[in-house]
């Protein structure tokens, strides 16, 4: 009994930690190159999630949300694209308390537009329902397709990264901006083109996230949190390391949750990233100090 | 200290202290609305100064400082409730108390999480604040979730109203002589250094933990006396005390004032409080969107705030704007 417990806490705490992995991966994309932490960045997931509910929920038919990821792509990359020339070029290189306020700034006003438009009501996005059911084990399907599309979509951004001449350069500007500059490459080009990323990335987890879990315009902090935390646990900067620390808040996240309450995730997450801070601050793959 | 009591005759700290007189004479010429207005008011300004001194003076971004207002609001509000009955002392004796428990718990936060810098100590004390508040929401013994009503305990003192206000002049007061004779003094210095470049500063022989734990404890005192006088004013304490939004308004309020200046708090607060008052009126749903653009412009059009950017605009107003 404790043994299928366990095991069920684990899968559990995976495929959710997965999804949590590939939402960190656009913060942490724009954190370590940018040095600017997005608070906006559970905003951004939210508008992916909202995106498929509206889809799902047309009148004439719900769109897939396997169509609404193809979707969600494109418009996370537009939002990207005008966030940063309108607003962050203007605070790159100012003091962290600039861009942290300014980030902050977005964060308020995007939430509040999402609140007045759909309604403090918690939604869900209710596809592929069902589960697999092994021995006293529960998968559901639509987690286990979440965690299909994490792995596909993370090795699309993994190649592209290190086959692409843009990919190679945003790994270049991440390590050294002076000497990526002095080689010729655009800073501030290669700098849009990751927030681009980041922000598409985020719409992608939150299509993902829609179908997983129930969401409210008030779960945009603690996904910037979540996010947050992961990025502190994998390292800045280290896409790999976001994948494994969104497993690990998620099995920290069920174990507190199947053990202990569920009243006390929150505080559980706290405590893993106090802990990193303190005895790892550079986090499990990270070189840099600060 | 001679030479900050000879400093009155400024013009920011006298136009400072004739607020805060015109402030303590409003109960006697003005009717109870205006009273519960300036008591609002009031407890914001002390708030933002207190912020002000974590932000302001060392330049670190405390996310979560409304986990001291929360937690000084649960002391008074625990210490009536622990006397059982009704108390035999006017109950805002116990609002030192909040102040010294909050003080005490940023010294016990302060010394690890004052090691980590920028948008890791931003999101370190947010994630306190969650936590602390979650410890409440499940504290069965002060109320959980439902909040801890104190009437009962308090039926022999009915008016609140007019000890809280005084509470709140005499803080005030004290917030900003506190704020301004620690920018203006010899800490000043060692401040600056470290707003400038910490580890410069702690090279140049300036004890930055000091000077860190001694302001982030600072800030938490009157944020503790703030939040112990609001919990005795509104009769009644709940987890909803260490809401984000507390941190979102101080924020804004800091920011459209001046980061670091001794009138940002008083200045940003008045326009702030006035304009929410009149938005929250005419759209009570939209005035969050209106003032997170209102962040996003004051960060990219005024970095220095109203206060800040006068300063810069005429350097003559330097001796006068602080």
């Amino acid at each position: 009994m404790e043994l299928t417990l366990i095991t069920q806490a684990v899968i559990n705490g995976v495929l959710i930690g997965s999804v949590y992995g590939l939402a960190a991966l656009g913060l942490t994309l724009v954190w370590g190159i940018m040095d600017i932490v997005n608070i906006a960045h559970g905003e951004f997931i939210l508008l992916g999630a909202y995106l498929t509910f509206v889809l799902y929920n047309l009148p004439g038919g719900g769109v897939s949300p396997l169509l609404a990821l193809l979707i969600a792509i494109p418009a996370g990359a537009l939002v990207g694209q005008l966030v940063f020339t309108g607003l962050l070029r203007r605070v790159l290189g100012r003091s962290g308390l600039t861009t942290l306020l300014l980030t902050f700034g977005i964060s308020i006003c995007l939430n509040n537009i999402l609140l007045n438009v759909f309604s403090p009501d918690v939604r869900t996005v209710r596809w592929a329902g069902g589960s697999l059911l092994l021995g006293p084990l529960v998968v559901p399907i639509s987690r286990l397709i979440a965690l299909g599309l994490v792995l596909v979509m993370s090795g699309v951004l993994f190649a592209f990264l290190q086959r692409s001449y843009t990919g190679k350069s945003i790994r270049a500007v991440m390590q050294d901006r002076e000497a990526a500059a002095s080689l010729g490459i655009n800073i501030r080009g290669v700098l849009g083109i990751a927030f681009v990323i980041g922000t598409a990335l985020a719409f992608v987890a939150g299509v993902l996230l829609s179908i997983v879990i129930p969401f409210a315009p008030a779960t945009a902090l603690p996904y910037s949190i979540t996010s947050f935390v992961i990025c502190v646990v994998g390292g800045l900067g280290r896409p790999l390391g976001a994948l494994l620390g969104g497993l690990i808040v998620g099995l920290v996240e069920n174990f507190t949750g199947t053990f202990i309450s569920q009243a006390y995730t929150p505080a559980a997450v706290s405590v893993l990233l106090i802990t990193f801070l303190l005895l790892r601050p550079a986090g499990l793959f990270g070189w840099t100090t600060r | 200290m001679k030479r900050l009591l000879q400093a009155w005759r400024r013009p920011t700290p006298l136009a400072a202290s004739l607020v805060c007189l015109a402030l303590a004479i409003v109960p006697a010429v003005a009717d109870s609305e205006w009273v519960t207005f300036c008591i609002t008011l009031m407890n914001l300004m002390v708030l933002a100064y207190s912020l002000n001194m974590v932000v302001g003076l060392i330049g670190y971004l405390d996310f979560g400082h409304v986990v001291f207002w929360g937690l000084g609001a649960y002391v008074a509000g625990g210490l009536v409730k622990a006397q059982g009955g009704p108390i035999g002392f006017h109950p805002f004796f116990l609002v030192p108390f909040s102040g010294l428990v909050a003080a005490a718990f940023a010294l016990a936060i302060g010394f690890p999480a004052l090691r980590i810098r920028g948008a890791y100590f931003a999101i370190a004390t947010y994630s306190i604040n969650a936590g602390v508040q979650t410890v409440f929401f499940n504290w069965n013994a002060l109320g959980g979730s439902e909040g801890l009503p104190l009437n009962r305990y308090l039926l022999e003192y009915p008016d609140k109203v007019t000890p809280t206000y005084y509470v709140l002049v005499i803080s005030l007061f004290l917030a900003f002589w506190t704020f301004y004779g620690i920018l203006k003094g010899r800490a000043g210095y060692g401040l600056r250094a470290i707003l400038n470049d910490e580890d410069v500063a702690q090279t140049m022989g300036v004890n930055t933990t000091a000077y860190k734990i001694a302001m982030y404890a600072l800030g938490a005192f009157f944020a503790g006396i703030a939040g112990g006088t609001w919990g005795l004013f509104q009769n009644f304490v709940d987890p909803e005390n260490f809401r984000i939004s507390v941190s979102v308004d101080l924020f804004v309020i800091m920011m459209l004032g001046g980061v670091g200046t001794a009138l940002g708090p008083l200045v940003g607060g008045a326009i702030f409080y006035f304009v929410r008052d009149l938005l929250m009126i005419r759209f009570p749903h939209l005035h969050l969107v209106f003032f997170g653009t209102v962040l996003v412009i004051v960060v990219l059009g005024l970095p220095g705030g109203l206060v800040g950017t006068l300063r810069e605009w005429r350097p003559r107003w330097r001796r006068v704007l602080e």
